[in-house]
């Protein structure tokens, strides 16, 4: 019973000893580096693919013509995710019309905050809060000459321990007043992982 | 003491191996601002990497305003290898567009395959590419 206690006491004292001894360390990391972690959709993914939207849309000769003496508003449709993962594709978008604004060529209009707008502009015009001379006028905005939207689809084949992942981004510009798809683009990935033996 | 010596050149060329992975190798334009032509200097090298992986070519054509580079990335031994590149540019003054913008792009490479790869401007004012290629 005795050594049954020494034991008992020993265990603890090693257990409190080595997880006072356990310690988490963080570090900051190049977030433009290639990410290869698992092969879900990553930021690596999402940087590509915004890149090669962005370089084939302005070395596109009808846009370059387009833009050549203005900037074409534009705005951003959602982008369907067909894929089997759960993926944030409002980034994707984002940084692709990051991109396209600094590159001095388009502008855009911003559909996921005309709510905030459109109470912001009744706020001024309707509240009484605000100087009438400084408050925003409506209905002065710019409609938009384009939309940008697309797909995310992908395929995931699985066999022993490997596994394979395509995923394919399509980007379409269309024209609002005609209807017509001025231009498109597409990305293809594809990521391989392989499960080692012996968790080695 | 002629072990030691042994012992430390071994050392130094599997350090000199391992570290022929790691660092990049970094090639550059230069645009002359009269006549408008580039020339490509080489900005590091790492005589390791260079065996593996090389820039055989570099076009610069210009879209509109937009100055676009095509690069023919080789590679230099006979089986299949996974390369990392990076395009950076620069305006006409040498100054970074978008700094910490550029990204590392995955490609891989069949044994002495030459793929050409693009990258275009972010904006008009940029006008030279620094390229950086690595092994994984």
């Amino acid at each position: 019973m005795k050594i049954k206690s020494l034991f008992m006491i020993t265990a603890m004292s090693s257990a409190a000893l080595f997880s006072g001894c356990a310690s988490q360390t963080v570090s900051y990391g190049d977030a433009q580096s290639v990410e290869t972690l698992t092969k879900d959709f990553g930021s690596t993914d999402l940087q590509q693919i915004a890149t090669k939207m962005v370089d084939d849309m302005l070395a596109f000769p009808p846009i370059i013509d387009m833009t050549k003496s203005r900037r074409p508003v534009l705005f951003v449709d959602k982008i369907k995710n067909k894929s089997q993962e759960h993926i944030d594709t409002e980034s994707i978008t984002d940084t692709i019309q990051n991109r396209l604004i600094n590159s001095g060529k388009f502008r855009f209009v911003d559909m996921t905050s005309v709510g905030a707008v459109a109470d912001q502009m009744a706020y001024q015009q309707r509240s009484g809060m605000v100087d009438k001379r400084t408050a925003v006028k409506s209905g002065s905005q710019i409609g938009a000459e384009y939309m940008l939207n697309g797909n995310l689809s992908s395929i995931v084949k699985n066999s022993g321990g490997k596994s394979d992942v395509y995923y394919k981004f399509t980007l379409k510009l269309l024209n609002l007043k005609t209807g017509i798809v001025e231009w498109t683009s597409e990305k293809e990935i594809r990521k391989s992982a392989k499960k080692s033996t012996f968790g080695l | 003491m002629k072990k030691a010596v042994i012992y430390l050149s071994l050392l130094s060329i599997t350090s000199t191996f391992f570290t022929g992975c790691t660092a990049p190798n970094a090639m550059q334009t230069k645009t002359d601002s009269v006549t408008g032509k580039s020339t490509v200097r080489t900005q590091t090298s790492n005589p390791v990497l260079a065996t593996r992986i090389g820039v055989s070519r570099i076009n610069m054509t210009t879209l509109g305003d937009i100055k676009r580079a095509s690069l023919a990335l080789k590679n230099g031994w006979f089986y299949a290898q996974d390369f990392q590149y990076k395009v950076v540019w620069f305006d006409a003054e040498g100054t970074e567009i978008n700094p910490e913008g550029a990204i590392w792009k995955p490609i891989s490479l069949q044994g002495r395959e030459v793929k050409t790869v693009q990258s275009v401007a972010p904006n008009p004012s940029a006008v030279d590419v620094l390229i950086y290629m690595k092994k994984d």
